[in-house]
């Protein structure tokens, strides 16, 4: 019941048909769908290579023989799985927002998990606040599917963001198997998140940055008086919210994001900013698609 | 400084009360709505500030405090402070208002009598800080009833307290008189009669008058003259005597019905050219051993002109029939003309003695010299000498001429003395107290005196060295003087002021049409003003006082038009009237507190919304 909350079943039968797309090719396990920079018993043909006493006579192209007089060996691309890595913002500024950003997160993470799983892809779920979480679960194969959306749905919100240790962290333990990296989170991190996207470049792995936010995070509709809470700090403000007040904090969020993205795209990653009142299926099939994100 | 408005502990105590609510309405208002954000950070950063708090910010302090200020600043303005600084020298102003029977008079917005208060309030507002004032009123008698004084809002008060008294003829030249003596000594001052200008005023060469009138022409006819007795020779039977008036100036027809304890005896229809009196009298009504009320009412009045009888109060006269008790009367020293006039009249009790003795409760008749001290009671001196006296004798005056004197008061009413030649009489110093009746260019020669304790009526000559024993006026004026006189007893009623009685017991008051009130004893008297003619029965715990007629009967209450002659002269006030300089403070601390209220929101409230 706990799963089927994350994602619906005539939904997830629609989520097999379609793939993560990535820009660099990693050396993974075999089995996989990916075409792998390994040159191996694929089924895509990769290459020709001059023969070699000792090859296997069924891999001579006897076509180029026959136009070249060369005995030419045919190379083809292994197939392998590629990791995924799904790291996830579990902090306290997630669990804010109508609809809830943790919520819509976690669903973003489920759908990306089973599109990778179904992909015979190794997905690796690493929920982060101020630091990793003590369970870091890694699922492949279809089997380990409700178990995976099983463990999003278990997790709770934390404290405070601590991006750049997180990742840190992350990274020394998951460096040695690069791969995709999708990160969602709000990038509210008071000690900034600049050093965990330079973290993941730094390791080559393939970064997928979703910007999570709730549309009165980004455009606030109140107005009056208010005591604000911290939703990780807990510290309580008052505030008027005149208009003037609500002009600048919307030129502080705007310009703080495009410092998000600016970075990305530096680094000549992907970025794609997402809305919680966005409907799920759109952002999936459309927004990804569109991003770039899907196919 | 003092406070004209709400009292300086009232002040506090308000001031206080309206501190606590605003902070307390303050920090309910500031418990403000939660909301969770993901940061702070932003927010904080948007109104400038790295690090925030859960206190309030400037902006709301600055709020509290201006509105505290403001609260401050309205209460301290209504209680009308008066600082020192405002207290220069002033000159004494004194407002005289008629408070006569027409001035119930309603006009087109309001009664006489309210507009009236109004231009009294009106005047009294323009007096300046430093200027005294005093308010008398008039009504049968002047009173003064609050002293010149520079606290306006008691003077404000006791006009807001003054009502018309339905007896009597308004005194305004009585009023005016005592009002120039109250201004006799000081630097100049300012009388403002308020009346309808229904009777005249008279002047003060020391004070600059000014006559501001209240009311317009109306019709009106009224009872101008009403009174009941047993009939001399017959004491089973009474008599009465009613002058109907027609002051207006257009003929009227009229029925007049006279009525015993609520039985109608006579009816007489007649009709009056303008300014026409009817007298008629009435004999064979029935007197029994119980008093009577008697009352006179003029009904079915129509003018010819289709005006409306505008005063009503008038088209009604009561009087109560009782059987005269007879007046004991103590006569100290030697007048053979005196003693035949008091033996002439079978009401009086007339015993000769040698000193004076009010203890007993006599009216006593001193000729020539003072026996010795006199105390409280009712006295009637004929040519008085020697010390003990409440006024000062001085040296004869030989053949004095008597220049003036005033019919309208009790004493002398239908006394002519026109023709009375006197040969000696002594020069008298009255105490500002006294009334001046009759006398000479430099001395009175008739005078009366209404203390707390005693009544005195004075005729500072002999009347044997004067021709008037001769006159039919001499009978009259002693009989006249003894009425007034016993009057003032303490246990009657005086018909001609306000109902005082003296008494330490609440006095209840049966008032027409049956309504009851309660009067509470002052000082061991309680005082009733008739706001209303009619009877009136007043009775203690201890058992019944009496019974108590309240009616206008006065020819000039019932000319309610007003009249050109009766400002003796155009004196137009400039010295006290509208002086800038000593506007009243808390009209500043009005706008103060009006400008504070706008920084207030401009500093706070002035909020664009998103």
């Amino acid at each position: 019941m706990a799963a089927e909350s994350l994602l619906e079943g005539e939904f997830l039968s629609r989520l097999e048909y379609l793939h993560i797309m990535t820009r660099e090719l990693f050396v993974g396990h075999s089995g996989g769908e990916r075409v792998s920079k390994k040159y191996g018993m694929g089924m895509e043909f990769a290459d020709h290579r001059a023969y070699v006493a000792g090859d296997d006579f069924r891999y001579v192209d006897w076509s180029a023989y026959a136009q070249r007089e060369t005995l030419l060996i045919k190379l083809f691309s292994e197939e392998q799985s590629s990791p995924i890595y799904v790291l996830l913002d579990v902090s306290g500024s997630m669990a804010t927002g109508s609809p809830d950003k943790f919520f819509y997160g976690k669903k973003i993470a489920a759908a990306l998990g089973y599109i990778g799983i179904a992909n015979l892809e190794q997905v690796t779920v690493v929920p982060f606040d101020s630091e990793l979480r003590d369970r870091i679960p890694t699922y492949q194969g279809r089997g380990k599917l409700q178990q995976m959306l099983a463990y999003l749905d278990e997790l709770t919100p934390g404290t405070g963001t601590q991006m750049g240790a997180a990742v840190s962290a992350f990274a020394r333990r998951f460096s040695s198997r690069r791969g995709i990296v999708i990160l969602i989170s709000d990038f509210l991190d008071g000690a900034g998140f600049e050093e965990a996207i330079k973290l993941l470049h730094y390791h080559r792995f393939e970064l997928i940055a979703i910007q999570v936010n709730s549309r009165e995070e980004m455009d606030p509709s109140f107005t009056g008086d208010y005591e604000l809470v911290d939703s990780e700090t807990q510290q309580q403000n008052i505030v008027q919210m005149t208009g003037e007040v609500v002009a600048r904090y919307k030129a502080q969020v705007e310009a703080h994001y495009a410092h998000v993205h600016g970075l990305c795209k530096a680094m000549r990653r992907v970025c794609l900013p997402v809305l919680t009142d966005t409907p799920f299926e759109e952002l999936i099939l459309d927004v990804f698609r569109k991003g770039g994100l899907l196919r | 400084m003092i406070f004209q408005g709400i009292p300086l502990l009232g002040v506090i105590g308000l001031g206080s009360l309206v501190g606590a609510v605003i902070i307390v309405m303050y920090t309910i208002r500031w418990q403000l709505p939660r909301r969770v954000v993901s940061t702070t950070a932003f927010w904080l950063s948007a109104i400038g500030r790295t690090a925030g708090g859960r206190g309030l910010i400037p902006a709301q302090w600055l709020s509290l405090f201006l509105q505290l200020l403001i609260a401050a600043t309205i209460i301290f303005a209504a209680g009308e402070p008066r600082f020192s600084c405002q207290s220069q020298p002033g000159r004494t102003a004194l407002i005289v208002l008629d408070r006569s029977p027409s001035m119930a008079v309603a006009e087109r917005i309001e009664s006489r009598m309210e507009g009236a208060k109004r231009r009294a309030t009106e005047r009294l507002a323009r007096a300046a800080a430093s200027d005294p004032v005093g308010l008398i009123v008039s009504g049968s008698r002047p009173e003064l009833i609050v002293e010149p004084t520079h606290d306006h809002a008691l003077v404000r008060r006791a006009i807001e307290r003054a009502g018309v008294r339905m007896m009597g003829s308004g005194q305004l030249a009585l009023a005016v008189d005592l009002a120039c003596r109250m201004l006799e000594g000081s630097d100049g001052g300012s009388i403002t009669v308020i009346t309808d200008g229904t009777e005249p005023v008279s002047s003060c060469p020391r004070a600059a008058l000014s006559v501001l009138r209240e009311g317009t022409a109306h019709a009106n006819v009224g009872i101008s003259s009403f009174s009941a007795r047993m009939t001399p020779h017959d004491r089973a039977h009474a008599e009465a005597f009613v002058e109907v008036y027609n002051p207006s100036a257009t003929a009227v027809k009229a029925e007049l019905r006279v009525i015993l304890d609520g039985s109608l005896l006579h009816v007489i229809s007649f009709e009056l050219a303008a300014g026409q009196k009817e007298t008629r009298s009435f004999d064979g009504i029935p007197f029994g051993e119980k008093n009577g009320r008697l009352a006179a009412r003029l009904t079915g009045v129509h003018f010819a002109d289709g005006s409306k009888d505008a005063f009503l109060d008038d088209d009604n006269a009561y009087a109560i029939l009782q059987r005269p008790a007879k007046i004991p009367v103590d006569l100290v020293g030697k007048s053979e003309a005196l003693q035949m006039v008091l033996a002439a009249n079978a009401r009086y009790a007339v015993s000769p003695r040698e000193a004076i003795d009010s203890s007993r409760g006599a009216l006593q008749v001193v000729v020539g010299k003072m026996p010795g001290g006199i105390g409280p009671g009712r006295y009637l001196f004929v040519n008085p000498q020697g010390d003990g006296l409440p006024f000062a004798v001085g040296a004869s005056v030989e053949n004095p001429r008597l220049t003036y004197w005033h019919d309208e008061h009790p004493v002398l009413r239908n006394v002519v003395l026109s023709d009375v030649v006197i040969g000696k009489a002594s020069r008298i110093k009255l105490p500002t107290t006294a009334v001046d009746l009759a006398g000479t260019e430099d001395s009175p020669l008739v005078f009366a005196m209404a203390e707390e304790e005693r009544r005195i009526v004075g005729i500072a000559f002999d009347p044997a060295a004067s021709n008037l024993p001769l006159r039919v006026g001499f009978p009259v004026l002693v009989y006249n003087a003894i009425d007034w006189l016993t009057e003032f007893s303490e246990k009657k009623i005086h018909r001609e002021d306000a109902l005082r009685l003296k008494t330490d017991q609440p006095v209840t008051v049966t008032m027409v049409g049956g309504r009851t009130s309660s009067l509470t004893p002052q000082n061991g008297y309680a005082t009733l003003e008739p706001e209303q003619s009619g009877i009136y029965e007043l009775s203690t715990p201890s058992g019944p006082l009496g019974v108590f007629a309240a009616s206008v009967v006065d020819a000039e209450e019932s000319a309610i038009s007003p009249r050109d002659d009766v400002v003796p002269t155009e004196q137009v006030l400039s010295s006290t009237i509208g002086r800038l300089r000593d506007r009243e403070a808390f009209v500043w601390m009005a706008l103060v507190a009006l400008a504070l209220l706008l920084v207030e929101w401009f500093s706070f409230h002035r909020r664009k919304t998103v």
